[in-house]
């Protein structure tokens, strides 16, 4: 008889312990449609006081089914405050729904926010555990807001156009820099090198957004822009983006050469303890993608030749260009540190180096065919 | 060796790759790491030499058992009291990390009490299995996910995101002096072996721990130091990186399949980890069960015929560990896990010097 009330005993137990699984759920989890997805974040100087911030959160409104919406639809919110984490408590106010960061993907920042130590807002985004650090980070002009609140034509419902221009998920282009969110971080903590992020902007009817221009990051300092070329120079310099095309001209000729390889490396020359000259080895491979006149394949090498001085003016420019605006995009003081012992005034021999350091480019282009025609 | 022993060593590297021990190898980036870590490391084949080398005379003898036949009760009760003691905390520190994490990243809306009671459930469970049991389900999961944790390592060697400079920046540190606590946090990757102290009881061929062994354990230790050290530092970049309370959360975070399934890695890092950290806790706490079986007679304590040991012991277990998750903070746990590598290196060399003093006596 007792064995027979223990066996009964032991199922209801588990039984029981399952009931308080639906105590559980109950207080945890919110369901997704008490939930609001923001898709991108955007930070701008205030309007109406002198310190802190203008956050705008671009919201993705949910929809039942994509075949029934033309378009997608975003809802935006904005608000002012002292700090980045305050403002977003506000918001939550302004909502009947839990914001919930998880999907975040896109952190658009001010141009003019750039100048004095980023580092104090965007503490928030790396301290918060649920912000992913694989969040795309861009500047923009002429406002973070304006950016934010484009709607291009040709994004698609349940889509957001922002994240396609990044990470090479959709478009691949030479003049689009990609920087993730840790990365950001890292170059904004770590001496000998600025992060540079892509400068979003729009059209005069904010009815496209355009990204072919990017900015370094100053520590310290004013940001500096960078040009169309000096961006793609940069990227497919430092960042291994290839296949994309080189202008180059010659008297008369001009052509534009389809680069799919691109190695690089360099070495920093120290003379006396003190670097002096930086020396950069490049080599190209490609085809000819466009010329004026007719080509010959025999005269190959003369192409090669007058190729590789352009793009060797065209690099030693930029270089020379960020050295004057004493910034480091590069990463060559980075490098600098990592290949000498350390001792506590390393850095800041490189520091006083820098603005003196000779650069010396040496360029191979290596045309491998002048396409389908000659 | 049998492939259990490198399970439990493999076993105790992964878990350790999330917890406290990258921190404390972190934090001291600008002192002494490297060189310390290459102490380490001969220092764990080492005593993963000595250790098998005394087992070995014992084949199908767990330590218990051991000591019982060649000391006396006054020896070996608190020796066994305190090995208790130091694996039921080293699974603690485990648990703790872990429900940590998992209220930070995976489920930050759900209460510490709920996280730590399903773990503990799971847990408790594999406890009280039969030493077999648990040695097979170390096989399974292993199998199952070891090569996930494999394409996830490999993923992160080639992620572009991975800034050789910064590594070179931190290899340009090793003239700095060695570290104690870096040293014994160390080390604990390679104190996975010592479960054996209990599980040498299903391990009935004698073992052998030559050269090839040896090589293994070193390659093994080697590939998980550097992984530990030198991924998050290239990942987030040098200057700072003792900074940040958990390495590897923030370095899997930082990684991303461009057209997989899911973008997010952490995702599926945390999950792959926490398996392989439930394991680690399971052993742990299995050990320490049995241990403790072993030290109180337990086997005699009967209440209306039953057999109430288990019952009673998952009770204390249970409750100190709820009460310590509980209590103490981040800076808590970092801090104890601290005290608790250091006093660790001491207990490895006390247990192993017993061992010998013992494979001495059965050999007279």
């Amino acid at each position: 008889m007792k064995r027979h009330i223990f066996s009964i005993l032991k199922p209801s137990v588990i039984v029981m312990l399952l009931f308080t699984l639906l105590l559980q759920t109950g207080c945890a989890f919110k369901d997704i449609d008490k939930r609001l997805f923001i898709s991108a974040i955007g930070i701008d100087p205030p309007e109406k006081s002198d310190e802190g911030y203008k956050v705008t959160l671009k919201v993705a409104l949910p929809f039942g089914a994509i075949k029934e919406s033309a378009k997608s639809s975003y809802a935006y919110l904005t608000e002012e405050g002292e700090s980045i984490g305050e403002i977003i408590r506000m918001l939550e106010t302004h909502v009947d729904k839990v914001l919930e960061f998880g999907h975040m993907k896109t952190i658009v920042i001010h141009q003019d926010l750039m100048a004095d130590n980023m580092d104090t807002f965007m503490d928030y985004f790396f301290r918060r555990g649920d912000i992913q650090l694989i969040a795309y980070v861009a500047g923009a002009n002429p406002s973070a807001e304006d950016i934010l609140r484009v709607e291009p034509q040709t994004e698609a419902p349940a889509s957001l156009s922002l994240f396609n221009f990044f990470g090479d998920t959709a478009t691949e282009s030479p003049y689009i820099v990609t920087t993730f969110l840790f990365q950001f971080r890292k170059d904004l903590i770590s001496d000998g090198i600025n992060p540079v992020l892509p400068l979003v902007e729009t059209t005069k009817e904010h009815d496209e957004l355009v990204v072919n221009n990017a900015i370094v990051v100053g520590k310290q300092q004013e940001p500096v822009e960078l040009s169309n070329m000096e961006t793609k120079y940069y990227n497919s310099l430092f960042k291994g983006s290839s296949g994309f095309s080189y202008k180059v001209e010659h008297g008369d000729d001009r052509l534009l050469l389809n680069i799919s390889r691109i190695d690089m490396d360099y070495e920093i020359l120290t003379k006396n303890d003190v670097p002096k000259v930086i020396e950069m080895n490049v080599k190209m491979s490609g085809i000819v993608g466009e010329s004026k006149h007719p080509l010959t394949l025999s005269k190959l090498d003369e192409y090669n030749q007058f190729s590789s001085e352009e793009v060797k003016r065209k690099i030693h420019s930029l270089l020379k260009n960020m050295q004057e605006k004493s910034v480091d995009p590069f990463g060559f003081g980075l490098r600098y540190r990592a290949t000498r012992q350390y001792h506590e005034d390393i850095y800041r021999t490189w520091e006083k180096a820098y603005p003196d350091i000779e650069f010396k480019v040496n360029v191979e282009v290596k045309l491998q065919s002048t396409g389908t025609i000659e | 060796m049998s492939r259990f022993v490198y399970y439990l060593i493999i076993s105790n590297m992964v878990a350790n790759i999330i917890a406290s021990v990258p921190r404390i190898l972190l934090g001291k980036s600008e002192g002494g790491a490297i060189l310390t870590m290459i102490m380490a490391l001969f220092f764990g084949v080492l005593i993963n030499w000595l250790l098998i080398r005394t087992f070995s005379s014992f084949p199908g003898k767990s330590l218990p058992q051991i000591l019982d036949l060649y000391v006396s009760k006054w020896v070996s009760l608190p020796a066994l009291f305190t090995l208790g003691v130091v694996w039921y905390t080293a699974g603690l520190q485990t648990l703790i990390s872990y429900v940590d994490l998992l209220l930070r990243f995976l489920t930050p809306e759900m209460s510490v009490y709920t996280i730590f009671a399903t773990f503990v459930l799971v847990i408790s469970f594999g406890m009280v299995m039969q030493s077999r049991n648990v040695l097979s389900t170390l096989e399974v999961v292993f199998v199952m996910l070891l090569p996930l944790a494999i394409y996830f390592l490999v993923k992160i060697y080639f992620n572009e995101q991975l800034n050789w400079d910064h590594v070179k920046v931190a290899v340009m540190y090793i003239d700095h002096p060695p570290n104690y606590t870096v040293f014994a946090a160390a080390s604990y990757l390679f104190v996975g072996a010592f479960d054996i102290i209990v599980f040498n009881s299903l391990l009935k061929k004698k073992m052998v721990f030559g050269f090839k062994q040896a090589a293994i354990v070193l390659l093994l230790g080697t590939f998980t130091l550097i992984t530990t050290y030198f991924v998050p530092i290239g990942i987030l970049g040098f200057d700072k990186i003792e900074d940040i309370i958990y390495p590897w959360i923030l370095t899997s975070d930082s990684v991303r399949m461009k057209f997989g399934v899911i973008e997010r890695v952490i995702f599926i890092f945390l999950l792959i980890f926490l398996a392989i950290a439930f394991l680690n806790i399971m052993i742990h706490w299995h050990v320490s069960f049995k241990l403790f079986k072993h030290i109180f007679q337990l086997d005699k304590l009967q209440s209306r015929k039953k057999n109430i040991a288990k019952s009673v012991i998952i009770v204390i277990f249970w409750a100190a560990a709820l009460f310590i998750t509980i209590q103490v903070t981040e800076y808590d746990l970092f801090l104890y896990s601290i005290y608790f590598f250091n006093i660790m290196p001491v207990i490895v060399i006390g247990l192993i010097g017993i061992l010998l003093v013992v494979k001495r006596r059965a050999k007279s």
